[in-house]
């Protein structure tokens, strides 16, 4: 008998398999794959940024100063730039994830690119909105907490030598976080995948 | 309308496609489970659109492949030789030689991708049909083939081959 007769002739058993073929069990499966971990991660990102552009408008009719309206103008441009980045990426794992039947190399590189996809969103969102965002925070915070005027507000020295230290403070640690978290999501998938992807271009 | 009972059905009927495929993959009895259900998700997403253009077995063993090697899973211990001895002997004499569990043990050994093509020319499947699988070439398929056959010789040659699962 050679080997392929051999493999062909083990019919292998288990119970776990069999408990999930029981009627109903199919229903109550809870998905771990990482594409559609991610696009829970993506549709809750999209609801979010929704959200908080609605307190840009909010915080836009309440604080109506041109330096505010400026910044959360600009903040609120690139959040729907990113929402849209999103949507689209989230409607191509939908896709992707309905059709797991193409060629394997091409179904890696598609896992790859949209999870590398979700990265560079993350970094769009740190290096663009950030320091709006954070300017943005600031001034609203300081009219907030005072009571002045912004006029009044910027004569302070204090405050407006402050402002650069607090960009230069929370983008970096908002942009890193973003990766760490991205990472420590993805990152030992897409080297994984990576991985895959050269082992089978290696005999191209 | 999709029947549960009907695909339940097909999948009782050729589970034994899942089962090598996660024994040759899974890290633990954990792992185990969490791929199981994973590739019968999967199935299910799929089964409204599998219109029986292919044998439901082939549709299976690629949906079990595509998304048992896109999952998050644990690295498993590759503990082959780089080296493999010189021998005189048809590489094929060995595999032939051993039963389907030390076979097994062996291909876990392997990397994940010649996990895959060994796997599929056990079942039988040509080398056009493993190349149109994978999206590689054909001629690219014969020359895995022939290193991963190799390979397997010398780890079922090797006295503790047994063990190193």
């Amino acid at each position: 008998m050679n080997e392929q007769a051999k493999w062909q002739d083990w019919k292998p058993e288990d119970d776990d398999l069999n408990q999930l073929l029981k009627p109903g069990s199919i229903q109550k499966l809870q998905p771990g794959h990482p594409l559609i971990k991610l696009t829970r991660g993506l549709r809750r990102n999209i609801i979010w940024s929704l959200l908080i552009l609605i307190g840009y408008v909010m915080i836009m009719i309440i604080f109506p100063y041109w330096q505010v309206l400026l910044t959360l103008t600009i903040t609120s441009a690139f959040t729907i730039y990113v929402v849209w980045g999103a949507w689209t990426l989230y409607r191509a794992i939908q896709t992707t994830t309905r059709n797991s039947t193409r060629p394997l190399l091409e179904e890696l590189k598609l896992h790859h690119d949209e999870i590398s996809a979700w990265g560079r969103i993350q970094i769009k969102l740190g290096i663009f909105v950030y320091p709006f965002a954070a300017t943005g925070g600031y001034l609203c915070g300081g009219l907030a907490r005072t009571g002045l005027t912004l006029d009044q507000l910027l004569e302070r020295g204090r405050f407006v030598y402050l402002l650069p230290v607090v960009i230069l403070v929370l983008v970096p640690l908002g942009y890193l976080a973003s990766k760490w978290m991205f990472r420590r999501s993805f990152g030992k998938l897409l080297i994984q995948l990576k991985g895959l992807i050269d082992s089978l271009e290696d005999e191209q | 309308m999709v029947s549960e009972s009907a695909f339940l059905e097909q999948i009782r009927a050729n589970q034994g496609i899942i089962l090598k495929v996660v024994s040759l993959y899974a890290a633990d009895a954990e792992e185990k489970k969490d791929l199981y259900q994973e590739i019968l998700l999967q199935c299910w997403k799929g089964w409204a659109q599998f219109r029986g253009d292919s044998k439901f077995s082939t549709w299976l063993y690629r949906i079990s492949l595509n998304t048992v090697l896109t999952s998050m899973r644990k690295k498993t211990k590759l503990v082959y030789q780089d080296e493999l001895p010189e021998t005189a002997e048809p590489v094929t004499n060995h595999i032939e030689q051993e039963d389907s569990q030390a076979l097994q043990t062996a291909i876990r050994q392997l990397t994940d991708t010649d996990r895959a093509i060994i796997l599929l020319h056990l079942e039988g499947y040509s080398n056009p049909e493993i190349a149109e699988w994978l999206g590689i070439s054909s001629n690219g398929i014969a020359v895995k083939l022939y290193r991963i056959r190799q390979r397997l010789a010398a780890l079922l040659k090797a006295p503790d081959h047994e063990r190193t699962s």
